[in-house]
């Protein structure tokens, strides 16, 4: 939209001052005799693929066309009509602005050195100085935010020692085949529920969603802690049936330590471990120090947690994409 | 021997921000106004420290999206349009004044001297390319130029995705490489947002150190025993500074840091608000006012409203920041003297800024460190300054601490990244994030086009993922800036997916179009995702 806006705009003082512009004459004058219809038309040319190839082979003609951009980058921000231009300044600005490329001005540091134009004149002229504006393409501001991607997932993050983030996308195509083996009824009295618990000692935690909602805070246990999330219906029996499984996560510790550090390293020796020697560090490092007295947090449909202490490891992209991985799957 | 080390560190960082399909734009001016403000008189006091002789260190971080601006040819160019621009209004403010404002008339000239200068250091003295300027003081061997993520991103929140922080990491030293010629020793973690395991990245990019907030150190386990006065080396072999609190308040702190002195430059009260549009209708090309940097107030008194502030005095500024520098370095010597009593080894006090704190926020910034460093030089041996490199070959014995999960944020953890004001664009970026690694292990040869699309949605990524946005969301600023950058590399970023996916055609012209405008990392590939 904001491109062919301008492109409308852009038509109309340029008509007089595009008189080099010999590829580009046509266009113009059409815009400028009808600068509606034209944006109109390129609004719409800008959705076809056609298009688009013809703009690839535009650059040939830029040079040529530098003359008229000057025009439109003036016409651009100035709301032509609004106030009246002076004619000297602008013309004046299309010669050191045609003359330098963007590289010479780099370069040179000189950027409006033209004779005979006061200092006042070069800032004004400042404003009018070519930029090659590409016409876009691509509209990003029709783009909207998918409502879903279409998978089972969902995808804890840490936030403070208080609290952890989940969120979570459902399969459309998921719920519909549960509807079909449950029956339309059931379904719709099931409830989406992330089952929040800890994998190292056990507990579970299941919060039941209102619908529509995408994501949740979930207030942490005091202690530092590993989480990990599933995501799934519970049924009106009561059975929760699993759709996806988060990554893993590990609530920071808050306050000094109660033991004293002993272990020294040089500078050196840390600079010569290998990463694989970080990555064993940090694997165990998820392992220490975190609650091992159980979750006390009362589980509302009374689920028993699977008890897969020790078993506690950094989740994360490597798991989502393994053929067939439990994320992906549906779980009946 | 002095008896302690004080190690500054200021981190310089801005978003991407190159808007080639607008003649000018608004948020470029971020960055312009950090080289007019900060950067480039951060370099005039550097090269005055070492054509003097004097001994400073200083550490940096320059994060690659800002030497990407650095050395971006459309924006210098329209930075020198923008700086003509300011030159000229304060050759115009120099006759204005005269006449009908004469108490501001010296200041004026002022003005008018400071931003010529501003001008000829960047064109003349270093051809319009910073990053050699401060290139050039490494080489010196007087400051250290540290790293960071390649697009400031949020690495605990991209913790479900390892690949991306990977990615940020790598891309990062990559480009450091590029602009540098060596190898980072050191990265700034963006927000010093840590995540324990993420070593393992920095590892594999061949770095060695980074910065924690204080209670990554104090609350690491086992207990440092000397707080945040002596790095630790986590059991992945990073080594981490602690930040000084005590330092650190002294310059940041609204309430008793130096910044808010009366006698100090008043930031909110700018020619560009305050002068009749008539004045300035050269200077604001679409009509809307902002600040144009030319102020001539001072603080003048805590709760004085905008209306009453007083004149700025140059002198009694200058005097203020050689008098804040003095106290200073009395507060260093001190705590260093203290420390070294009760520590069994030298201290080291950490001091991490914003680098934009010194020059864009507190004007007088730079001069202060001016002073404060040849003051640390010429008047005594109780305190030096040094950089992390420096401090480890003298003192390499570390003891062995794992630190928690921690930020420089609020409170020191997540939120300000992740609360109701921007918490919906992690599921987005989470996604993307996923889908990237599933391209980069769909593609492992690619056609010309398709490898050129797939490093872009590698680019899209990465600036989609800058913390600024989220940020940005939070403090409420430029909100609308913010989402449509989130939405706009979301967008991108989701266009090259469908098409690599065969959901769409993969439009050459289309594709070029983004490369021309989100350019950063030429030399980006996007395997650094598998």
């Amino acid at each position: 939209m904001a491109s062919s806006k301008k492109k409308a705009e852009a038509g109309k003082p340029s008509a007089p001052a595009s008189g080099t512009a010999r590829g580009t004459r046509k266009a113009t004058a059409a815009a400028a005799s009808k600068p509606a219809a034209a944006a109109k038309a390129a609004a719409k040319r800008k959705a076809t693929p056609k298009t688009a190839a013809k703009k690839a082979a535009a650059p040939k003609a830029a040079p040529k066309a530098a003359p008229k951009k000057a025009a439109a980058a003036k016409a651009g921000p100035k709301k032509v009509g609004a106030r009246a231009v002076p004619k000297k300044p602008a013309a004046k600005a299309r010669g050191p602005a045609a003359a330098r490329g963007r590289r010479g001005a780099v370069e040179e540091h000189a950027p409006l050195g033209v004779p005979g134009l006061s200092d006042e004149d070069q800032i004004r002229a400042a404003k009018y100085l070519p930029r090659e504006l590409p016409k876009l393409l691509f509209e990003e501001d029709r783009f909207l935010f998918p409502e879903t991607y279409g998978v089972n997932r969902v995808r804890l993050l840490v936030r403070d020692p208080e609290w952890i983030f989940a969120y979570w996308d459902v399969s459309p195509a998921g719920m519909k085949d549960l509807g079909k083996s449950l029956g339309e009824r059931a379904l719709a009295l099931s409830r989406l529920t992330l089952r929040v618990l800890d994998p190292v000692s056990g507990g579970s935690s299941d919060i039941l969603l209102p619908p529509g909602a995408r994501w949740w805070y979930i207030r942490t246990d005091s202690a530092r802690r590993t989480y990990r999330a599933e995501l799934g219906v519970t049924l009106p029996s009561g059975e929760f049936r699993r759709l996806a499984e988060s990554n893993t996560v590990v609530t920071p510790r808050v306050g000094p330590s109660p033991r004293r550090a002993r272990r020294r390293m040089s500078y050196r020796d840390a600079r010569d471990l290998p990463p694989s020697a970080a990555e064993a560090a940090g694997l165990a490092e998820a392992e220490t120090g975190v609650a091992r007295a159980p979750w006390e947090a009362e589980s509302i449909d009374g689920a028993a947690a699977p008890a897969d202490a020790g078993k506690a490891r950094r989740g994360g992209a490597s798991d989502a994409f393994r053929p067939g991985g439990a994320s992906d799957t549906f779980r009946r | 021997m002095p008896a302690g080390y004080w190690c500054p560190v200021l981190h310089a960082h801005l978003p991407y921000v190159r808007h080639p399909e607008h003649p000018s734009f608004l948020e470029e001016d971020w960055f312009f106004e950090a080289l007019t403000e900060t950067y480039v008189p951060m370099v005039r006091v550097l090269d005055g420290l070492l054509n003097d002789g004097v001994e400073y260190r200083l550490t940096m971080t320059l994060s690659p999206p800002l030497v990407s601006m650095m050395t971006d040819e459309l924006l210098v160019e329209r930075y020198h349009r923008h700086l003509d621009n300011l030159v000229e209004l304060a050759r115009r403010e120099v006759d204005r004044t005269k006449k009908w404002q004469p108490q501001f008339h010296d200041l004026a000239w002022f003005y008018l001297h400071e931003l010529s200068d501003i001008r000829r250091v960047f064109r003349e003295v270093y051809g319009s390319n910073l990053v050699s300027a401060f290139r050039k003081h490494q080489d010196a061997g007087k400051l250290e130029i540290i790293t960071c993520g390649a697009t400031h991103g949020f690495f605990p929140l991209m913790d479900p995705v390892p690949q991306a922080v990977r990615a940020q990491v790598h891309v990062a030293a990559q480009h450091y490489r590029k602009h540098f010629g060596r190898n980072p020793d050191g990265i700034w973690l963006p927000e010093c947002g840590y995540t324990p395991g993420h070593e393992v990245f920095l590892k594999e990019a061949g770095l060695h150190f980074s910065f924690l907030e204080a209670h990554g150190l104090t609350d690491a386990h086992p207990r440092p025993s000397s707080g945040v006065h002596a790095p630790i080396v986590s059991p992945g072999g990073i080594v981490f500074f602690g930040r000084d609190m005590e330092s650190s308040r002294q310059v940041w702190s609204a309430e008793s840091g130096y910044p808010g002195d009366f006698d100090y430059r008043e930031f909110y009260k700018d020619v560009g608000w305050e002068l009749p549009m008539r004045d300035l209708e050269d200077f604001l090309p679409d009509g809307e006012r902002k600040n144009l940097g030319i102020k001539y107030y001072r603080v003048t008194g805590r709760g004085v409203d905008l209306g009453h502030k007083q004149p700025y005095v140059r002198s009694w500024a200058m005097g203020k920041a050689a008098s804040h520098a003095g106290n200073f370095l009395f507060n260093r010597q001190k705590q260093v003297e203290h420390l070294a009593g009760s520590m069994r080894r030298t201290p080291i006090v950490v001091s991490p800024y914003d680098a934009e704190l010194y020059g864009h926020w507190w004007f007088e910034g730079p001069q202060f460190l001016d002073f404060l460093f040849r003051k640390m030089h010429f008047d005594q041996d109780v305190v030096k300054p040094t950089t992390p490199s420096e401090y480890l070959e003298r003192f390499g014995d570390l003891e062995v601490c794992q630190p928690p999960m921690c930020t420089w944020g609020a409170d020191g953890y997540a939120e300000v990244w992740l609360n109701a004001s921007n918490d919906w664009i992690y599921p987005h970026l989470d996604m993307a994030a996923e889908r990237m690694v599933e391209l980069a292990r769909r593609y492992e040869q690619a056609g010309p086009i398709e490898g050129r699309a797939l490093n872009q949605a590698a680019r899209e990524l990465l600036l989609a993922q800058s913390s600024d946005w989220a940020f940005i969301m939070k403090t409420n600023t430029m909100v609308e800036y913010a989402k449509k950058r989130t939405r706009d590399h979301v967008a991108r970023f989701d266009y090259l997916y469908r098409a690599l996916s065969g959901q769409c055609m993969l439009e050459e012209p289309i594709l070029r179009e983004f490369e021309e405008r989100d350019n950063l990392f030429p030399e980006i590939d996007y395997r650094v995702y598998r």
